[in-house]
């Protein structure tokens, strides 16, 4: 506290009737008094007859930008008032810094207007936005539905090496976290139906009840949406950070497609590794459920697996691996449209990758009801 | 731009009519108007925020025009479709303000994808080229190195190098340093 009442002090003396001469004196540090509070101090002392301020700093030992800010105040006061400023007395170092600051006038209208805008505004903007984007999803459909048409006539061109990387982190890389979720979520499924099944001494079709949830829905729903998590975040993130830093730009002006060349091989990576790891979960999902079922139900490891074979057949298999499938091309494309459309700073990129998750997932449980409609409907 | 074989020609190499360049409703310049020779240096100057990389942007069709038409040679690059506009750009070398290399490649990789793709070069031809376009900005030894792994100034040259994998008839530089210029201009006259 002392410290702080040590610094920036100033002092008023009076040359004659119209002259104010500020004083100034010891250390001004910006961690000291605000130079805003002094103003009504000075304020106070313009009195009719003062046409000039003039400053004394013979006094001042040390000064930093808070001398720059008090006089640059002070001097908007002077002008309302209608009072000439003398600077003649304040040290060179400052008259030089002040002449900067003044240099270029503020330019009219770049000021940001504080502008606060009506609720019926906020739905009007984000309704127009919410179209816009429409729009633009629209259009990178239609891009990628071409470069479909493209690949079909084997007339694309990415990096093999880009698909093999690829592959390899939404394939084997995404292994653990996928064992991990599987293997609970078969657990889980496993104990809410044993102790319901119990009651009724029906144990033994935990087995049925783990084994078709999980191959049927279960298995290819959990990994799309790790996958949307995991690996469409990372798409939008890496496209995202390349739109911020021109590779996107580069690639266009070079004649590369970003989405021949960026969004196509993601899409074909995980069109074939959603599918395995689909597989994967499956069976992992089943051997979380008999681990239940052996340790809480006494059942045997034979009977939990001959009961689930039975519960299950080939088509529910393949209708889960193909819906994981296509999940796996919602993921990409919802990951690959938010890093395209992604800002030109770093915020935007979170941003990005957050959209691209909650895309992801929505567009997977969106396909999951239409998949159960026309299943249901094909009698599958 | 390569003296030798295109002195005869009289045409200018870039033409730009009653250009006008616009964010939305904000408009940023009117009615532009200029012609590039070829053999050229055509400096772009202005303070900052007034529009210099919007122009180049403008220029090599990543923005489009809000009103005018750009032509290179006799070419109507604002009217041209995409592989029009494609073939127009493989004559054309862009170095973007921080390189823009794409960071998931090697340098080699970076200057060597443009020869990949727009050559019958085999790949032995490509790493040869790659690696006398990065001697010629001074990286020779950075072949295999990612862009992450190199300072900044030399990301920039490298993407000099990629600009000039073509061996292109026109380079855009922005916010170019003196050891830009004088590279390109000694590629130019390869």
């Amino acid at each position: 506290m002392d410290i702080k009442a040590a610094l920036n002090q100033f002092s008023f003396d009076h040359r004659d009737d119209s002259t104010l001469v500020v004083r100034l004196s010891g250390a001004w540090r910006l961690g000291g008094e605000p130079s805003s509070a002094f103003l009504a101090d000075c304020e106070r002392q313009l009195s009719a007859q003062i046409r000039v301020v003039a400053f004394k700093a013979s006094e001042l030992i040390s000064w930093d930008s808070s001398v720059i800010v008090f006089v640059v105040q002070l001097s908007g006061l002077c002008y309302r008032h209608g009072i000439h400023m003398d600077r003649g007395g304040l040290p060179p170092g400052v008259r030089r810094l002040l002449a900067l600051a003044e240099a270029v006038p503020e330019k009219k209208g770049a000021r940001k207007e504080a502008a606060k805008a009506t609720f019926l505004e906020h739905v009007g903007h984000t309704a127009i936005g919410a179209g816009d984007s429409l729009g633009e999803m629209l259009k990178f459909l239609g891009e990628m539905a071409v470069t479909f048409f493209r690949l079909v006539r084997l007339r694309v061109r990415f990096r093999a090496v880009d698909l093999f990387l690829l592959v390899q982190q939404c394939g084997a890389q995404a292994l653990p976290i996928v064992t991990l979720i599987s293997f609970l979520v078969g657990v889980i499924l496993a104990f809410v139906g044993a102790v319901q099944l119990k009651q009724f001494g029906a144990q033994i079709y935990v087995a049925d009840l783990v084994g078709i949830a999980i191959v049927h829905e279960m298995g290819a729903m959990m990994t799309g949406i790790i996958m949307a998590g995991r690996t469409g975040a990372a798409f939008a993130a890496q496209i995202g950070t390349m739109k911020v830093t021109q590779e996107i730009d580069a690639f266009t002006t070079m004649g590369f497609s970003p989405p021949e060349f960026l969004v196509l091989p993601r899409v074909i990576a995980l069109i074939f590794m959603m599918p395995l790891l689909c597989v994967y979960s499956d069976f992992v999902g089943v051997l979380g459920g008999a681990t239940v079922a052996v340790e809480m139900l006494d059942l045997s490891w034979t009977t939990y697996i001959g009961e689930t074979l039975k519960a299950i057949s080939l088509t529910d298999l393949f209708g889960g691996v193909f819906k994981s499938s296509v999940y796996g091309v919602l993921i990409a494309l919802s990951g690959c449209l938010r890093g395209i459309q992604c800002g030109n700073s770093s915020s935007a990129v979170g941003d990005a990758a957050t959209s691209a998750v909650v895309t992801g997932i929505v567009a997977i449980v969106g396909a999951c009801g239409v998949f159960a409609v026309v299943f249901y409907v094909l009698g599958i | 731009m390569l003296g030798g074989l295109t002195n005869g020609n009289q045409q200018p190499a870039i033409t730009v009519n009653h250009l006008t360049m616009a964010y939305g409703s904000f408009v940023l310049m009117r009615d532009l108007n200029f012609m590039i020779n070829h053999g050229d240096i055509f400096i772009i100057m202005g303070g900052s925020g007034s529009g210099k990389s919007t122009l180049l942007r403008n220029l090599i069709g990543l923005n489009e025009p809000a009103g005018g038409e750009i032509f290179y040679g006799d070419q109507n690059f604002t009217k041209a479709g995409l592989a029009k506009r494609q073939e127009v750009l493989t004559g054309v070398g862009v170095l973007f303000q921080s390189g823009a290399l794409w960071s998931s490649m090697t340098l080699m990789e970076n200057v060597g994808l443009p020869l990949e793709e727009y050559t019958d070069l085999n790949p032995d031809q490509i790493r040869e080229i790659a690696s006398l376009k990065l001697a010629l900005v001074g990286l020779k030894g950075f072949e295999d190195y990612y862009p992450s792994e190199i300072s900044g100034g030399m990301q920039k040259r490298a993407g000099l190098a990629r600009a000039m994998a073509l061996d292109p008839e026109i380079f855009f530089l922005t916010s170019l340093r003196r050891d830009s210029i004088r590279s390109a201009r000694a590629c130019s006259t390869i």
